[in-house]
């Protein structure tokens, strides 16, 4: 099936040589393309096929968990940034010293629950995780948005009143964010192949 | 016509995942490189299946070919790794077969049966053992030079110069002696 040209590529070598050959080489050569007439099955392009889609799912979750990994990221910074501006419009009547005094409780009471809550399923999630090998990886990523949040809980102490709602709702929606992201990770973990075979590979 | 660039829409359609674009590649070499694979471990069964991972790793790597060599020679890289590393799996080893006749001078001989075929060949080279039958292979079938099956099954170009030489005259023997068997 391969076209003459490639076919003379592919077998060059030799020929550019072009030292003596004996009869059996020469005759190999001219009736080279006899030699390959076998035709693999059908299931062999089925098994291909197969195995590029599995892979092609794979990479989409990837791409997804990548993606809410960027979504949560950009939350965090806009509420940040949203928090600055917040700060430099801070009305007169608040000084910032009784903004300070404030505590995240006293703004929002029901968020320390709401935390307690998310809290336990996050560690709940990460024991999981725990004892996979791209755990440490992933936990720095965490970490990362549990920094950015203590930012926004930072913020939201300084915040100008009537804006608190919106950023507990926020902090929130970043809980469920990550929370999300450790389900995706979790469920790729648990239904790929590869690790559990890697694993298997290992343990023998 | 330069064919480092032959097929290089499907190529480029493969790239982009095309499924379309590569059962045609898939088409356009499989014939060829199912016979690399049968001639190197002779059972269509293993044949099949390291034929199966080859083309899986060639769709999952054709992002890094950049047209620097024609895509069959790249291709056909890819099988003869897998094949390569099957064999070692099954612990075969492609260094000196026989080193108690490693100083036995090789008699390039020319002067022999006139007659060849390609079924007989094909079935000489069935019964060659599995280390002069892979140097044999990649040398007389597939178009490597020494220096490349050196690199390719990680022993010295001398090594493979040798078992080279006596696989083709083992597989000389062979060929005698259907041709008498059959006479």
């Amino acid at each position: 099936m391969l076209g003459c040209g490639e076919c003379k590529l592919i077998f060059s070598h030799y020929k550019a040589i072009s030292m003596k050959l004996d009869n059996l080489e020469k005759f190999v050569q001219e009736e080279r393309e006899q030699f390959d007439t076998d035709v693999p099955s059908l299931k062999v392009w089925y098994g291909v096929d197969k195995e590029l889609e599995a892979a092609k799912v794979q990479e989409q979750k990837g791409f997804r968990l990548w993606r809410s990994m960027r979504i949560a990221a950009a939350v965090a910074l806009l509420l940040v940034t949203g928090g600055l501006i917040g700060r430099m419009t801070m009305s007169d009547g608040v000084t910032p010293q009784q903004a300070v005094a404030k505590t995240v409780d006293q703004i929002a009471p029901e968020l320390g629950e709401m935390e307690a809550y998310y809290k336990s399923q996050v560690d709940e999630k990460i024991q999981v995780l725990a004892s996979y090998e791209d755990a440490p990886m992933l936990l720095e990523d965490l970490a990362e948005i549990d920094e950015m949040m203590q930012e926004l809980k930072d913020e939201l102490l300084e915040a100008p009143q009537g804006s608190e709602e919106e950023i507990v709702n926020n902090i929130i929606r970043t809980y469920q964010t990550k929370i999300e992201i450790l389900e995706h990770v979790l469920s790729r973990i648990q239904t790929d192949p590869n690790q559990n075979s890697d694993r298997n590979e290992v343990s023998i | 016509m330069d064919y480092s660039s032959t097929h290089k829409e499907i190529i480029e359609d493969c790239k982009r995942g095309s499924r379309q674009a590569q059962f045609q590649l898939y088409q356009l070499y499989s014939r060829a490189m199912y016979g690399v694979c049968l001639r190197m471990v002779k059972n269509e069964t293993d044949a099949e299946d390291i034929l199966q991972n080859a083309f899986v790793d060639i769709f999952t790597k054709l992002d890094s070919f950049r047209y620097q060599s024609a895509v069959g020679a790249w291709i056909k890289r890819i099988v003869v790794n897998n094949c390569i590393n099957f064999l070692k799996k099954r612990r075969v080893y492609f260094d000196e077969l026989d080193e108690r006749h490693g100083n036995i001078l090789f008699e390039e001989t020319t002067t022999d049966s006139p007659k060849l075929d390609v079924g007989s060949i094909k079935r000489a080279v069935t019964q060659l053992p599995d280390g002069y039958r892979v140097v044999l292979s990649l040398y007389m079938f597939e178009g490597y030079d020494h220096g490349e099956i050196a690199e390719i099954l990680n022993i010295s170009e001398a090594t493979s110069k040798s078992q080279y030489s006596r696989a083709k005259k083992k597989l000389r023997g062979f060929l005698n002696k259907s041709e008498i068997e059959i006479a």
